[in-house]
This record gives C-alpha cells, structure tokens and sequence, in this order.
C-alpha cells in the first residue's frame, strides 16, 4: 500500500522517536513512509498546548501533509472524527514503542486497527 | 450602579449575599434588579420566588455549508483560532463547542460559501418579586460556553436601577463576562484555604477587568481567617463584613427561604452591607 503514516512521538529522534500515548497533546509526529522511499519526517505540533481544539489542530496538520494513516494509544473524540472525515486510517499502538517497532507491525499487519465506537 | 457579588470558590455564599442585598435595596424603595449571572446553576429564583413576566430562548449564530459553492481554499480554517472549523477534501466540518460565534470564517470565505444558522444555548426570563426585579439566564445543559448568554442577560438591565449581578464561581470566562460593565465586586470567601486560594484568583480577574474589589467573610467562625486577613491587609482590600456561621441561616437557605427574613442579626447585618455598598467612595480602590 502506498500512503504516509504518522505516529505522535514525545521524545528521541526518526525512527527511535517513542511514542506519546495522546494523539492530539503529542508535541511532535513522526510521519513516515512504510513502502520505504522517503526518509522519516518530524511535524512539531504546535497546538499541543492549546486549550481546545487541540487534537483539530493536529489533524489538520497531518491532513496536510499527506498522512493517509495514524497509529496512537488513544485518540480525541474531535481528533477522531476529524481523521475519519479526512479518510485517515486509525490504528492502535501503545505509547512508549519506537517508530521503528510501530513500523514493523504496521509493515507485518499486526496493528490493531481502531474501531469506530458505536455510541 | 451595577454590584457584582463574585467569589472565587463556589459554596461561599454568593447568592446568600446577592439576594439580600437586592431584596433590601427594593424594600428600601430604591428600584433594583436582582440578575442571576450564574446561568451554569441558577439558584436566585428559589429565594426570592419570582412571578416571571417574559421568557425567551436564546440562540447564537453557527456556521453552515450549503452545498455547492466551497472551493476547499482552506481561509475560513487559517481564520479560525479555536479550530472550530476543518476544510476537508469534498466537505467542510464545524465543532459547534469550539465555536466561538465570532462569524469571522464566514466573512474570509472568498466563496461566499459558508452561512450561519441559530443555535439555541439557553433561555432568558424576566419578572418581579414583591418590588424587586428579577433577571435570570440558565444555560441548557451540554453547552460548553455561558459568556454570551451571560452578556445577554447583563444587556437586559434596565438603565439608572441599582443591579445586583450574583456571578458564576470560579475566574474563568464566564465570571469575567459577568463582572463586565460592573462598578464594582464584592468578593464573598470563607477562612478556608481553599476560599483564601480561589479568591487570589477572583481578585486578579477583578484587576485586569479594572473593577474595585472589596471583600464579605462568609462564616467566619469556621475555621482560621488569619491568613485571609494578612492577605487583604498586604493587598489594601477592604473587608467589609464578617458574618458568622448560623445553623438557623443553613437551614433557611435548606428550606429556599432569605435568611433574613427569620434571622434578625443577618437582616442588620445585610442592612450595614448594603449601606456600604450604597456609598461607593467608601468601597472604591483601584
């Protein structure tokens, strides 16, 4: 599949970026190609310490650099709505992996995709 | 004048204090409003019983996309400092909690695409109790935001009355609504740390909106007011009444009942206040 996938990272750098456990309050995202062509970018994302809309702000920001695809712990309800709308898939990955583990599964299809909650 | 009764932390007695004064004031022939500013809980209404004269719905304009014209130029979204508006690929998304209602994204729209539709957030009365007016907002429940409904009760008071304005706890957005055009607060704490914490706050807020503040100790027996006093002495604010704790004051409050009317030291008490009150230049320090 072609597409760039983004990962809310809290510290380190590319690849050995950790990820933060929040998508939109991440400070930075790692946005990467998994077919392997274009190197590891880093997003800093400024509305982390907004006091709403955060999560808005971030996906706007991906949405705008092409991400077709997101892997965080948790994600916003708006932050949530905002990806979907901008037919961004969501995946589940637990905060403190590494770009590069994230990447593996993501590559090997082992990421839990993220539902849609059915309220 | 416009009297705003604020406090910081909530529990105080705000509303105790606000509903005497303006009840005394009407009772004294002095034409007054009673305005419940506090449209999260508005609790005046059981106190002073008002017949309600008029009652209104209140609504804020919201951004919509009829479909056709946007061309996904993205303005209105750049325009937009709350993120309350996203520009998608076929379709534009609008988060009405983080809407400020500013109508700015429909004016950038080089399209003349986006329009605004009201949305109702609260509704308005208007009555009387006895001689007392009575004014009060009560925001419906879920939505995010109390200033503009608060903004809209304050426009309804009548020019050249005495308004007493009982104002939402805490120092956040909606207290500095209400205390807008205000001549002055009185601040209600008690000697708890945590009142002492929250009025730091509400005395700040007062300053930045260039409001005097003065200060009613609520209870003053419970607890240890020494710090409270230190604080007002270092900052020159004045306090102007202490009322103690009286379980025969809880229980009128319990029962929706003013206080004063069955407990005498509360009514000369109020009275004193409100003379006070009355007497700007008294009060008065920037």
């Amino acid at each position: 599949m072609s597409g760039r996938l983004a990962l809310p990272v809290r510290d380190g750098e590319g690849l050995q970026a950790r990820l933060d456990a929040h998508f939109g309050r991440a400070p930075a995202f790692v946005v990467v190609d998994p077919d392997g062509t274009e190197p590891p970018r880093r997003l800093v994302n400024d509305g982390a310490q907004a006091e709403h809309g955060a999560g808005i702000g971030a996906a706007a920001l991906l949405l705008r650099h092409g991400v077709t695809a997101v892997a965080a712990e948790r994600f916003g309800p708006k932050a949530e709505q905002a990806l979907r709308a901008g037919g961004v898939a969501l995946f589940l990955a637990p905060g403190g992996l590494t770009v590069a583990e994230v990447l593996e599964r993501f590559r090997a299809g082992t990421l839990a995709r993220h539902e849609r909650k059915v309220y | 004048m416009h009297l705003v009764v604020a406090s910081g932390k909530g529990g105080t007695g705000k509303t105790l204090v606000s509903t005497h004064l303006a009840w005394l004031a009407a009772g004294r022939g002095l034409e007054t409003v009673y305005v419940d500013a506090d449209v999260e809980a508005p609790n005046g209404h059981l106190f002073l019983a008002p017949a309600v004269e008029r009652e209104e719905r209140h609504a804020l304009p919201l951004p919509v996309l009829p479909a056709g014209r946007c061309v996904a130029c993205g303005a209105c979204q750049d325009f937009c400092p709350y993120h309350a508006i996203l520009v998608l690929p076929g379709t534009v998304l609008v988060f009405p909690e983080l809407c400020h209602s500013c109508g700015g994204c429909v004016r950038v729209c080089p399209s003349a695409a986006l329009s605004e539709a009201p949305h109702e957030d609260g509704t308005l009365r208007a009555g009387r109790a006895g001689p007392l007016r009575f004014l009060d907002g009560r925001l419906d429940v879920g939505e995010p935001r109390a200033a503009p409904l608060i903004r809209e009760v304050l426009r309804r008071i009548p020019s050249g009355v005495f308004a007493v304005v009982d104002a939402p706890p805490g120092a956040s957005c909606a207290t500095a609504a209400a205390l807008s055009g205000a001549d002055r607060a009185l601040l209600v704490t008690e000697p708890t740390p945590f009142g002492l914490h929250d009025l730091r706050s509400a005395l700040r807020l007062c300053r930045s909106a260039e409001v005097p503040a003065a200060v009613v100790l609520n209870r003053a027996d419970l607890g240890d007011d020494r710090p409270l006093r230190e604080f007002l002495d270092a900052e020159r604010v004045p306090l102007l009444a202490a009322w103690r704790y009286d379980p025969d004051v809880a229980a009128a409050v319990a029962r929706g009942e003013l206080a004063a009317r069955r407990v005498s030291w509360l009514r000369e008490a109020a009275e004193r206040l409100l003379d006070v009150c009355l007497a700007p230049a008294e009060v008065a320090r920037p």
